[in-house]
């Protein structure tokens, strides 16, 4: 299956550089400097989204928002107008599930199956190859694509039809933001009542432990 | 904390970086508030409701209008050191 990989920011570059070590791989990304160091390292270079739509089997797009999705399809990318029937289009980006399946049912009248993969562990995580991929897509188009998502690391889930792979992102990301926000406002009250912010957290790693330790491994109590 | 109940990816990962005074952009705050945004306009689609989630994106559009859209996350403690009047992280 030829891959063809549009936006190569933080997240995008990070993805694009784990499937290229095993797939031969098409790029295209609007700063053309990118476009040129992925082109160094093995990856066919293209002047357009909508000529690298026309060569790929599966075209991955990892952009900002849903927004710049949807311009890469319908507006200026205009590359829905060169999709044709079986190709497959995978948005790895942080999306709308609400404008990823209006974009899915609108890709679906040209035969083109639209899936949402988004992930969860940071650049690091990709450069890692442990980084978490919520699929969203049917089941046996899921198969067809979990061996390509594979190559980029092996935490692949299924979270059901298109669009709950991006619900799946954002029940995670709410959840990161309200534990961050919990933990900073719960800090701040300990550190005002006599906690001192470095040894803190240290100390408190000993607060529950699993079973009691020697006092000459609890250096920081 | 980290081996304690209270153990999550911000004692694990976020706190040894910030007591450092580390605020390097990893993720910005401009993206943690559109996926809680998204979140929370998917609850109010759904009839939903999200108490938590809806407070937790104004706590990160406030950091924004003070500190902007492309600071990261950890930025979002120096609202609650101003609430508290303390510092957890180091100033640098």
């Amino acid at each position: 299956m030829e891959l063809g990989y549009i936006g190569l920011g933080n997240m995008g570059g990070a993805l694009a550089r784990r499937l290229l070590r095993e797939h031969k791989m098409r790029v295209f990304d609007l700063r053309p400097e990118v476009v040129a160091r992925f082109a160094d390292a093995g990856a066919v270079p293209t002047q357009s989204a909508q000529a690298l739509a026309r060569e790929s089997d599966m075209v991955m797009t990892c952009l900002p928002t849903s927004a710049e999705v949807r311009d890469v399809l319908f507006g200026d990318g205009q590359v829905a107008e060169v999709l044709r029937p079986g190709q497959i289009f995978a948005d790895m980006t942080t999306g709308d599930p609400g404008e990823t399946r209006e974009m899915a049912a609108r890709l679906a009248e040209k035969g083109v199956q639209m899936i949402d993969a988004p992930v969860s562990g940071g650049p690091h995580g990709a450069n890692a190859g442990t980084i978490a991929i919520m699929v969203g897509a049917p089941t046996e188009l899921f198969a067809r694509v979990k061996p390509i998502f594979e190559t980029i690391s092996p935490n692949i889930f299924h979270t059901g039809d298109v669009g709950t792979g991006h619900v799946m992102k954002l029940v995670n990301n709410v959840i990161s933001a309200g534990e961050r926000a919990v933990t900073f406002e719960a800090l701040a009250m300990g550190i005002k009542n006599g906690l001192s912010p470095r040894p803190a957290p240290r100390s408190c790693r000993r607060a529950a432990p699993a079973a009691p330790r020697p006092s000459s491994h609890c250096r920081n109590c | 904390m980290q081996k304690g109940s209270a153990r999550s990816a911000t004692t694990e990962l976020a706190l040894p970086k910030l007591l450092k005074g580390d605020f390097t952009v990893r993720f910005t705050l401009a993206l943690m508030h559109k996926d809680v945004r998204l979140a929370t306009k998917l609850g109010n689609d759904s009839a939903t409701p999200m108490v938590l989630a809806n407070l937790v994106r104004e706590l990160f559009q406030t950091v924004i209008n003070e500190h902007g859209a492309d600071k990261d996350t950890q930025t979002l403690v120096k609202l609650f050191e101003r609430n508290a009047g303390v510092a957890i992280a180091p100033r640098g």
